[in-house]
């Protein structure tokens, strides 16, 4: 077999695999809303793309250009976290070792992965281009499609962003601690830096600022008055309040003028993602799980990643223990065990799920959360709310993800599932684990609420505490994976608490929150989020 | 004691029937439950462990329907599904405790039974290691631990002795034969040596349904006489092949040992005892004659 056929065999395996799945339809239905959603009517209450309260007519170049940006910039997030489980199912289904035990190379096998995420990345691209032409005409500003117009910015902004987010998530599932939450966690502030910096005008892989540029000149050519208001444009979703909309004034623009200077930088990305799936071809272990591991006793306190990362390979985390009295065999009693003692014991259920939960996490994780505790007794009662309780409330993501999740990955759900009154028993202790959790970590503010006597302040942080771990069990057993629940949590408390926009402030984290009464809105979704799970797991129970 | 099947099926996505109108008492002693791979014999177990829905039909336990009140069934069974995994950074003792409390157990009760499991699947030596590091024979010994930590009343083990070595595998049909006594077990499995030394009862099941359900000796009995033994030319062991349906074939010097089921009896034939084995390749191969009349 030659390379070309090996490769073509290697992708169209992995991708049947993905695009068979009821999920991936469901991800194509979203990526058709998205393409309605990106091109607003005028007026409207809300616009993707004003520069000063203009924007073009809906063209192709126009139509095409925007459609690639907004795809660009919300695809490279959401697509690296759609992506990233190629490996994992490697792992997960024991393929990975049988093709590990062929002749089969690191490079051959990443690159094959990697062109496999970049194919189902390329089917959402290429439904977008077609639903971007399709609301062209819906539009109707210009029924002229111009294919050529429409397709160009996808293909130089859009695909070279793409082929770095499909190599990025084969370099982040072959490096061992950024296999699981944390690799997530970490792609999303990697995310939030690299549009930070397109938005700043650095010109990043993202390649937005090249259209942006043109779009903004041809503003500026056509309205004098344009260029001294610039730093009024917005790109995303601008909301006006309610009862108020988006009036924009309309202009003609016919596209980038590509330069082979601008080409070839775009086609250097290509390049970049090439080079880091070979980079990933240093760190991925190709399916020897007993690669680096520690010999001898294991260690008691393994690293925080330890207990979350690669949830499918932890079986072979420690040296394999070999038995040592093998040919013992010993006449052993079971003493009966009377009914009456079984009972609910749901505080022993609160404390056994606590130690699952803690287990394996290490000392600097505990280091951490109490410096946290310590800073938030320190400092002022207004720092200590806005900044160092979002900083505590993110701290253990990790834990809470892996709620509702961790007996689908570790495969205990028949064991657990199989146990009398595991819904009305098992769920809440571990709901109420998820709460401690929160609320220890969160220790330090409380009590300075205590004792400034801020008792509004005070509902919002027992509010927030429950919200959290109601959102991730709720997800967890819903979706039997954590992945979800770290991506949704993370934007979240970047777009809510960090950047204090008020509905989303879950943590009541300023008085202005707390006067609009938003915890009492977020009390009531946790409920909501409660009864979800509850169904959820019910469902789980009955299949 | 006893456990009601009537009717059960369960189909699955695509018109795929799992178990079709499948009905079978069942009272305490150790039922073995036969079949090749596919025949529908986990999913019985899945449904009977209350983690699986029938599409059809009613399971009773003590006269309570398992469907309808599933935690009175829960609260005394004991289960070991085929695949099962456990959480690798918790260490033997530490992983039944978190069972034994899901079940409701006591704590101080469960920390006593948990010992005495440990020197029962012979793990006391490795009881305080993390169970990422175990072997996956120790990893079965763990489930059949914690099938057992509440003292069920039916227990059902799917496949208990893939994975474990000889020794361990004898262990553990001992350790089901003492079991059986006063409790239903229901031991899943295609290996029917497993079967032969610990059932009191045999169910076997092929393509969803039930195709007989008897004693040993009745099984056996129905194939008394049609079990037969003859050596051939290496030669002919295609033909026969063909011809009848082979139990087993043993290379000599002067040929080919050859094992068959078959009403008449082979040319220079010498009819044998049969055995399990044997009568379980007729059922699955030929399966028109129920032995209980």
């Amino acid at each position: 077999m030659n390379r070309l056929q090996l490769f073509y065999c290697l992708i169209r395996a992995d991708f049947l695999e993905r695009t068979r799945r009821y999920s991936f339809l469901i991800t194509l239905g979203f990526t058709l809303y998205a393409a309605y959603v990106f091109l607003p009517p005028n007026p409207s209450n809300y616009a993707t793309l004003q520069l000063d309260g203009h924007r073009g007519i809906y063209n192709s170049a126009w139509v095409g250009s925007l459609v690639a940006m907004m795809t660009t910039m919300f695809l490279s997030f959401a697509g690296f976290y759609l992506v990233k489980n190629s490996l994992a199912r490697d792992r997960q289904t024991r393929v990975g070792e049988i093709l590990a035990a062929t002749s089969l190379t690191r490079p051959q096998y990443l690159i094959g992965k990697a062109l496999s995420n970049f194919a189902v990345l390329c089917v959402m691209i290429f439904l977008m281009i077609t639903a971007a032409g399709v609301m062209q005409l819906i539009r109707g500003e210009d029924t002229h499609l111009q294919l050529w117009m429409l397709t160009v910015p996808f293909f130089l902004i859009t695909l070279p962003v793409m082929a770095i987010v499909a190599a990025l998530a084969v370099l982040f599932e072959s490096i061992k601690f950024l296999r699981g939450g944390l690799g997530n966690v970490l792609f999303f502030f990697l995310w939030i830096f690299a549009v930070s910096s397109e938005a700043l005008n650095h010109e990043m892989f993202l390649g937005i600022n090249i259209p942006l540029k043109s779009m903004q000149a041809s503003a500026e050519s056509l309205y004098p008055e344009y260029q001294t208001k610039r730093e009024k444009m917005s790109m995303g979703f601008s909301f006006k309040d309610e009862g108020q909309q988006w009036h924009l004034t309309t202009y003609e623009w016919h596209g980038v003028d590509w330069t082979a200077e601008d080409i070839v930088g775009r086609m250097l990305w290509f390049g970049v993602a090439f080079g880091i799936v070979l980079a990933a071809g240093l760190f991925f272990d190709r399916f020897d799980s007993t690669q680096n591991q520690p010999r001898g006793e294991p260690r008691r306190h393994g690293g925080w990643v330890r207990s979350f990362r690669d949830k499918n390979d932890s079986s072979h985390m420690y040296p394999e223990v070999s038995e040592t009295n093998g040919t013992k065999t010993v006449a052993v009693h079971l003493s009966p065990l009377s009914e009456m003692r079984f009972k609910s014991q749901f505080f022993q259920m609160v404390i056994v799920e606590l130690k699952v939960m803690l287990k394996g996490l290490s000392r600097w994780w505990y280091l951490v959360a109490f410096g946290l505790i310590i800073a938030s007794l320190a400092v002022p009662l207004d720092v200590s709310r806005q900044i160092l309780l979002p900083l505590a409330w993110v701290w253990p993501i990790l834990l809470w993800s892996a709620m509702g999740v961790r007996e689908t990955q570790y495969r205990t759900h028949q064991l657990i599932f199989s146990a009398a009154y595991s819904l009305k028993r098992q769920l809440p202790a571990m709901w109420l684990t998820g709460v401690i959790i929160a609320m220890l970590v969160g220790s330090g503010v409380a009590i300075r609420l205590t004792i400034a006597g801020e008792w509004g302040g005070m509902f919002a942080w027992c509010v927030g505490a429950m919200f959290i771990p109601s959102l991730a069990l709720a997800m967890g057993v819903w979706t039997g994976s954590s992945k979800l629940f770290e991506v949704i949590y993370l934007l979240l408390w970047y777009v809510g608490p960090m950047n204090k926009i008020l509905a989303l402030d879950y943590l009541g984290s300023s008085p202005e929150t707390i006067a609009a009464g938003i915890p009492q809105i977020y009390l009531v979704l946790t409920l909501v989020l409660c009864c979800l799970a509850v169904i959820g797991r019910r469902r789980q129970l009955t299949i | 004691m006893n456990i009601v099947i009537e009717n059960i099926s369960k189909r699955y996505k695509g018109n795929v029937w799992g178990l079709r109108d499948f009905t079978l008492t069942i009272g305490s002693g150790v039922l073995g439950l036969l079949g090749p791979n596919g025949a529908g014999k986990s999913t019985l177990m899945r449904i009977l462990a209350t983690v699986t829905r029938p599409s059809a039909g009613t399971i009773t336990w003590n006269g309570i329907n398992i469907e309808k009140s599933p935690n009175d069934l829960r609260a005394v069974l004991g289960y070991l599904p085929q695949d099962f995994g456990v959480y690798p950074n918790l260490t033997a003792i530490e992983f039944l405790e978190y069972l034994a409390a899901a079940k409701g157990l006591n704590h101080a009760i469960a920390r006593k039974r948990i010992d005495e499991l440990l020197q029962l699947v012979n793990l006391v030596d490795v009881r305080r290691r993390p169970l990422g590091g175990f072997s996956g024979g120790m990893r079965q010994r763990i489930g059949i631990a914690q099938a057992l930590l509440n003292d069920p009343q039916l227990l059902i083990v799917d496949e208990p002795t893939g994975g474990l070595d000889p020794e361990e595998r004898v262990r553990f049909r001992n350790l089901l034969s003492e079991l059986s006594g006063d409790r239903i077990v229901i031991l899943s499995t295609h290996i029917v040596s497993d079967v032969e030394a610990t059932a009191t009862h045999i169910a076997i099941i092929q393509k969803g349904k039930l195709i007989t359900h008897a004693t040993p000796e009745r099984l056996l009995s129905s194939v008394d006489g049609s079990v037969w033994e003859w050596v051939i030319p290496s030669a002919e062991l295609p033909l026969i092949k063909q011809r009848y349906l082979i139990s087993s074939t043993m290379r000599r010097t002067d040929g080919v040992r050859v094992r068959a089921i078959s009403k008449a009896a082979p040319d220079s034939a010498q009819a044998v005892q049969p055995t399990l084995e044997d009568a379980y390749l007729h059922w699955v191969s030929n399966h028109t004659v129920d032995p209980n009349g």
